[in-house]
């Protein structure tokens, strides 16, 4: 059913699509007209920083127009009507946003091609890096769209007090975590990193922990459909 | 499957809501028979029919359908069930034969010939794009689709609410042909009762989250009667009796007094009221039929008196 709900979602979200094809296809033409000469061709490290934050904003762009879409199509209970199960939904969903990374993805990789990049290896690693920290990003933004998290229980709730300091601790622990993930950008960005791999193996690994954090918590979910 | 089990078979169901509770709720409903689902607003129709879509998840209880217990990974269960819901969720910038083409596609057997046929029946233009379909237009669409995918069980929650009355007969007309045609088990939820008073077999009644009553419909009709009578006594509590109302008629006269009381009540079972009273010397009973729906009301107010 993964494969019918993909196919119905992709032919219901062509807008996103070809969105999301033109701001590839911008970025391509960019490469493409601008002559050596000009020094911008990308041979630089700030040259493939900006073309991995475009390529970021395209998928990101794309992936709120999708997720705008099946929140709007999940509240209306349109699945509920179908044979289709709570965890396919959701798989489906994340098929279609892994054709996005998928996409953006070669079209760095095809840019590191164009800039004539030496090593094989470290192309195929940074797309690697690239792919999963775009995942990694949706799945946060997945999460806290699609999926209501109470974090604090109604009980509580009540009680004005306790709210207030729990309310305050939580966006305390949001704050630093935050601090934290701009700290260590900082810290590899800065060239103390020499071991690329084991950041990308780590990346993957909170990738696919929010991915099925996400799932999970879209089956959980009491009343997911409505 | 065989032919004697249970289309559908709810046990223990319970739903808990901070503000209301569901259940426990236990019925079972036969194959080829036609159910009306009955009760007040808030009553828990609505929980009840998302339980067994499976849109929200029960707290506890087992609900089978054709014998295999619902939910699981799998949602190939709801093949067998046609949907028809008071509002009803599309893709909106599709034409109506674009959302059943794509609907189509999660069943196993998709009968394009009936949609046609129905399309024709119901005048529905199916090459309109779907968001400029009024209410009924909408609900049309999903009779067409809950009938096409060949369901042997129909989950219908007030389908006719926004049809206008052709509209709602080609709908009793195309159920009854349909019904004709293979065996659907039909559980039918309204407020209105004259609407399924044609169709259903049963009448499940609920109130407040429980099943009131799981009733033949034929034998509420024979059983359940108007009574009235006249005695000159006080006879008390009544068997059987529903409701009561007592009307003095004081015809004395300076000689001789004469009080009579004239006694209008609503049975149960007017035989055996009708027994009683000739025990008790009561004159003038005579007894009158009363509508499914106003049984049903009868069955509603007794519940509410009793809770208060």
């Amino acid at each position: 059913m993964i494969n019918q709900l993909f196919r119905t979602r992709f032919e219901s979200n062509m807008a996103p699509f070809i969105v999301f094809l033109a701001m590839n296809a911008l970025l391509g033409l960019r490469l493409v007209v601008r002559d050596d000469d000009s020094g911008w061709r990308p041979e630089s490290v700030q040259s493939f920083a900006e073309i991995t934050v475009w390529l970021f904003i395209c998928c990101l762009v794309a992936a709120a127009m999708l997720l705008l879409r099946h929140n709007r199509e999940r509240n209306g209970r349109l699945y509920a009507q179908l044979p289709v199960t709570s965890l396919e939904i959701r798989l489906s969903y994340w098929c279609h946003a892994g054709l996005y990374l998928c996409i953006s993805s070669l079209v760095l990789l095809l840019a590191m091609i164009f800039a004539g990049a030496q090593s094989v290896l470290a192309m195929l690693q940074f797309t690697l890096l690239y792919f999963v920290h775009a995942g990694a990003l949706l799945a946060v933004i997945s999460i806290v769209t699609s999926n209501t998290l109470r974090l604090i229980p109604d009980e509580i709730r009540k009680r004005t007090v306790v709210y207030f300091f729990l309310a305050t601790f939580i966006t305390f622990l949001f704050m630093f975590a935050i601090g934290v993930v701009i700290a260590s950008y900082d810290y590899v960005l800065e060239g103390n990193v020499q071991n690329w791999s084991l950041v990308t193996l780590l990346t993957t690994l909170v990738c696919s922990a929010l991915v099925a954090l996400d799932v999970h918590l879209f089956r959980r979910k009491d009343n997911y459909l409505n | 499957m065989a032919s004697s089990e249970p289309t559908l078979e709810v046990i223990n169901l319970c739903k808990r809501y901070s503000d209301f509770a569901l259940g426990p709720v236990d019925f079972k409903l036969e194959p080829g028979t036609v159910h009306g689902l009955i009760g007040a607003n808030g009553a828990g129709k609505t929980t009840l029919y998302r339980c067994l879509m499976g849109t929200v998840r029960k707290d506890q209880g087992i609900i089978k359908l054709n014998g295999q217990p619902i939910g699981g990974d799998s949602g190939r269960w709801k093949q067998a069930i046609g949907y028809v819901g008071d509002y009803t969720p599309l893709y909106e910038n599709w034409s109506g034969a674009r959302n059943l083409k794509a609907f189509a596609r999660f069943y196993y057997h998709y009968d394009e010939e009936l949609v046609q046929s129905l399309a024709s029946k119901f005048d529905l233009n199916l090459d309109q794009i779907v968001h400029t379909y009024s209410t009924g237009q909408r609900t049309k669409l999903a009779i067409i689709h809950a009938l096409a995918h060949g369901a042997n069980f129909l989950l219908l929650d007030e389908p006719t609410s926004g049809l206008d009355p052709i509209s709602r007969d080609t709908f009793a007309e195309v159920l009854h042909e349909q019904m004709g045609a293979q065996e659907l088990t039909v559980l039918y939820a309204t407020h209105y009762v004259t609407e399924i008073e044609q169709f259903a077999d049963q009448l499940l009644i609920i109130n407040k989250g429980r099943i009131l009553a799981h009733k033949v419909k034929d034998d509420l009709a024979q059983h359940w009667r108007k009574m009235t009578f006249r005695s000159d006594r006080d006879l008390g509590e009544l068997p059987n009796q529903i409701a009561i109302k007592v009307f003095s008629n004081d015809k004395s006269t300076d000689e001789k007094p004469n009080f009579t009381k004239e006694y209008e009540m609503i049975s149960n079972n007017h035989e055996s009221t009708r027994m009683f009273l000739e025990h008790a010397g009561a004159e003038a009973i005579q007894s009158s039929r009363l509508s499914i729906e106003q049984i049903c009301v009868q069955i509603l107010k007794t519940q509410a008196g009793s809770k208060s």
